[in-house]
């Protein structure tokens, strides 16, 4: 089957579990994703969605495997354009290794057909928020662009 | 007899709390890129046609010096280059044109986009082996986190040396 994929890797100066509770903390993503939280249980099996404000569900789905502070798997579906919905789930993997004085992130966002307009999508999506995840990291500050969700969307 | 060999590119972008001009100086200064790029040394010759050349650090000589041509030079907004020399570390190279570096620098509010596109890749320039700093698919982000590690907390990444 034709696949889309999206892969992009950064390296952090912090520690895996500190990089974990970055992805995971409802009030820290919230620092530098467009003012978004993702709320679950990150248990296999839990559902997560990704809401913004003004309780608007961005994308949802579920938990598929979760090994803090290693590796998190996401099935992903768009909620809020209907021809990104329409392409139904994708899948979301953070994958987390330490490397000397630093953290090596890995996201791969894929998606079980050809031109994926979802995968499109977060391939101009993830560098502006990993960016900015990484400078809240490392200075304390995420990006100012990426900490509200931007007007009219 | 001809063979075609199926090129590819590696396209990257990040986001770096910086001006644009200190962001070209980063990337076109021997004395930053040796912190944050593996110590390797850029020497460019700011000016279509000029001469880029990227020296390795001592003890690793061997690796021999990567040179190249400037073909775009707008200042702060984007520089373009020929990348001669192996990219990947495999013997032998097939390719009949260089491959092209070029950074594209375009100021954000606070921050500079950065965005890298390396055209002209051989199969032998990417690694499959995301475990490792080889191949053009797992140097750039290395270096990239780096250089911006570099410029909002004035200390680089320091990285294992790669063998």
């Amino acid at each position: 089957m034709k696949k889309s994929k999206f892969v992009y890797v950064t390296y952090i100066r912090t520690t895996p579990k500190k990089l974990w509770q970055a992805l995971t903390d409802p009030e820290f993503i919230r620092r530098y994703f467009y003012g978004t939280t993702h709320e679950s249980e990150w248990k296999p099996g839990s559902s997560w969605k990704m809401v913004a404000p003004g309780a608007k569900v961005v994308d949802a789905g579920e938990v598929l495997e979760a090994k803090p502070p290693r590796k998190l798997v996401l099935k992903w579906r768009n909620e809020l354009k209907r021809e990104l919905h329409a392409e139904g789930f994708s899948r979301m993997t953070y994958d987390i290794e330490k490397e000397g004085t630093c953290v090596k992130l890995t996201v791969t966002h894929e998606m079980n057909r050809s031109n994926s307009k979802l995968i499109e999508a977060v391939s101009g999506g993830w560098p502006p928020i990993l960016a900015s995840l990484k400078s809240l990291l490392e200075t304390g500050e995420s990006l100012v662009e990426t900490r509200k969700w931007p007007k009219g969307l | 007899m001809t063979t075609t060999t199926e090129t590819s590119e590696f396209i990257y972008a990040t986001f770096i709390r910086t001006t644009p001009e200190k962001l070209w100086e980063a990337l076109t200064s021997g004395d930053f890129s040796e912190k944050y790029w593996f110590g390797y040394r850029v020497e460019f010759e700011l000016k279509v046609g000029g001469t880029v050349r990227i020296h390795p650090p001592k003890g690793r000589e061997k690796s021999g010096d990567k040179t190249g041509k400037v073909l775009v030079c707008e200042p702060f907004r984007k520089l373009e280059y020929t990348w001669v020399g192996q990219c990947s570390h495999d013997a032998g190279d097939q390719r009949k044109e260089p491959s092209r570096v070029t950074y594209e620098l375009t100021p954000m509010g606070a921050q500079t986009k950065l965005r890298l596109i390396h055209e002209n890749l051989l199969p032998s320039d990417v690694e499959k082996d995301p475990n490792k700093f080889q191949g053009i698919n797992n140097g750039w982000p290395a270096v990239l986190s780096s250089l911006k590690s570099l410029l909002e907390t004035g200390e680089a990444i320091a990285f294992p040396i790669p063998h």
